[in-house]
């Protein structure tokens, strides 16, 4: 009964008068002492002249234990006993309201403390932005707010440990970590260890959620007691805390790292673009349109046209195996291959062009797991010859003025796909009202919702029926013809079109 | 898609089924390298169950045929479905690999 006897002491202290009047009340009586004992010494003790034959004692008793007494000299037992006893019950009942009120107060100054404890921690937590330093910060302020030696805390990403963190020293292996996790997670409460585990006194584990989600935990281990209610209250409560921050900074990182990406895409994007003509040359005898639009932001189909100071052109149309960004890439090196080819060599020979691009790309395609589907036209103005050559690639289509209509099929496996071209040459009589449609497969290989493809025989339907248009109206109306049959369904491949018509 | 793997004596042979594409590529090409870490390897790719293949895919098969034929090997294809057939002729890598119609007819042609 430590408290009481202090809170008797204390009581004697700052209720001096109130001892004081009561002390004179038996000097009236005829006391020559008063005399207040706790736990064997004197607190207090007022002396008064007179005969001290006789003494009065009463014990103080707080909560079935003795923790002092009333003393009083010069006085008779029998008469003055009842008296003193009422005197020490009095007292009893201010010890123990005092002892009260002093539990009362340290709790509101413990819980004082732990709230301003808590705050502490967010606000340390706050400066950091890295998953490490929140979780570093963790283990220390949780290992000190809830009296313990050693900490841990774990990150999760898709359900596999990304980040363990241990205070003040590594005590435990990754494996264990997760298998208190897993034990915590089964049974969906903390975990209590007042057993010990792996080496420590006790150990407390608590997996950290979001939506009920497990994305981290934190473990405690030697609380210099067993781990009960209060500390594991507290602990939920850093947690909480802790969890919150933890979710923003992993929300921060993943956003920051996405807006970083989508910019960098969108760059790409804006290259890309410019990249492939905007203006189409133009050529005695042709009206020219072509567009490309990939399915993501970036993509592996390209087009191209080099004309010649004699008024000749050479164009391409190519497709890229795979999609986005690695496409995009080998796109751009596919181009420069194609144009250098075409604007450097005095071949005028599609096939021999095409076996040369081959040349320069199949180490890169070997290298990179790709391959290139081109179509590669050369047309001579004088002659109206549109001479040819296929590596892969369609659909190309060929309307004559009068309907007769067909694909111009490969004859060579696409580009870097064997080390030499088996592409050969090709040449039709290109005349006024002749249509050339090179398309890449996301035109053929459009999907409507129901899963059924565009497929070849409804392009050339399309081409046929509308051979009168000029090459702009007829790319607009293949790619509205797509879209429509698509309905919304997403666009899975990139799509180019090259359109070239015949005219006077 | 499902992956088979078996052994035909000094042949290996690769069984899919389903959707062959950019998402499945990894253990296709992961039995690629396996298969041809040693000389000349006889691949044969069993596209039976295959009823679809992209173009990543594709390069796929095509990089299996370059791995094999510099360790002085080949890989032969056979059972396409009509779909993947299609493609194959559309792009002419037909002319690059050999397709045969059976199982058999490919692993013979490597006995020959």
């Amino acid at each position: 009964m430590n408290e009481a006897l202090q809170a008797l002491r204390d009581l004697v202290m700052s209720r001096f008068s109130y001892f004081e009047k009561l002390a004179n009340l038996w000097q009236s009586a005829g006391a020559t002492s008063f005399e207040i004992v706790g736990g064997g010494e004197q607190i207090m003790r007022w002396d008064y002249p007179g005969n001290a034959a006789g003494i009065v004692i009463a014990p103080l008793e707080v909560d079935g234990e003795i923790i002092g007494e009333l003393r009083v000299q010069g006085l008779d037992e029998q008469l003055f006993f009842a008296r003193l006893e009422a005197d020490a019950t009095a007292l009893d009942n201010l010890i123990r309201y005092e002892v009260e009120l002093g539990m009362l107060t340290s709790e509101l100054v413990q819980n004082q403390d732990q709230l301003l404890a808590l705050y502490e921690l967010s606000n340390s937590m706050r400066r950091y932005l890295n998953p490490e330093e929140i979780l570093a910060t963790l283990c220390k302020e949780a290992a000190r707010l809830c009296s313990c030696d050693k900490a841990f805390a774990m990150l999760f990403e898709s359900g596999k440990p990304k980040l363990l963190i241990q205070y003040p020293d590594n005590f435990l292996e990754e494996q264990q970590a997760q298998e208190l996790h897993n034990k915590a997670r089964a049974n969906d409460r903390p975990l209590v260890l007042n057993s010990g585990y792996n080496g420590t006194k006790n150990l407390l584990f608590l997996p950290i959620t979001i939506n009920n989600a497990p994305f981290a935990g934190l473990g405690l281990a030697n609380h210099h007691k067993a781990f009960s209610m209060p500390v594991i209250k507290l602990a939920q409560a850093i947690i909480q805390h802790a969890g919150a921050q933890l979710e923003n900074v992993i929300l921060y990182s993943e956003t920051l790292s996405q807006v970083r990406m989508r910019s960098e895409l969108e760059l790409a994007a804006s290259i890309q673009l410019r990249l492939l003509p905007q203006k189409f040359p133009s050529i005695k005898g042709l009206d020219i349109f072509a567009v490309s639009y990939p399915a993501r932001q970036v993509g592996g189909d390209f087009f191209n046209f080099i004309s010649h100071s004699n008024g000749s052109l050479n164009f391409v149309v190519g497709d890229v195996s795979g999609k986005g960004l690695p496409a995009a890439l080998m796109m751009a090196m596919a181009r420069i291959a194609f144009q250098n080819t075409s604007r450097f060599s005095h071949l005028v020979n599609p096939a021999k062009l095409m076996s040369r691009v081959n040349e320069d790309l199949y180490g890169d395609c070997t290298d990179l797991s790709m391959f290139i589907t081109a179509f590669y036209g050369f047309y001579e103005p004088t002659t109206r010859c549109l001479s040819y050559a296929n590596a892969g690639h369609s659909p190309v289509i060929y309307c004559k003025a009068d309907g007769v209509i067909q694909f111009f099929d490969a004859d060579g496996p696409a580009l870097g796909v064997l080390p030499v071209s088996l592409s050969e040459r090709q040449e039709v009589q290109f005349e006024c009202g002749d249509i050339l449609v090179a398309a890449t497969d996301g035109f053929s290989e459009a999907f409507n919702a129901a899963g059924d493809m565009y497929g070849y025989d409804r392009l050339l339907e399309l081409v046929k029926n509308n051979r009168s248009l000029t090459a702009k109206q007829l790319s607009d109306l293949l790619f509205k013809e797509v879209l429509a049959y698509e309905a919304g369904a997403e666009q899975s491949d990139d799509r180019t079109l090259v359109v070239l018509k015949g005219i006077e | 898609m499902e992956m088979v793997s078996r052994v035909s004596g000094n042949i290996s042979i690769l069984e899919l089924k389903g959707r062959f594409d950019a998402y499945e590529l990894k253990p296709v090409q992961e039995w690629f390298e396996n298969n041809t870490s040693v000389s000349n390897p006889k691949l044969v790719i069993n596209l039976a169950g295959v009823h679809f293949l992209d173009s990543s895919a594709l390069a796929s098969l095509v990089q299996g045929m370059k791995r094999s034929r510099d360790k002085n090997g080949d890989l032969h294809l056979c059972n396409l479905q009509q779909s993947v057939r299609i493609i194959f002729e559309l792009t002419k890598i037909n002319r690059a690999i050999d397709i045969f119609p059976s199982e058999l007819e490919a692993v013979k042609a490597f006995n020959e």
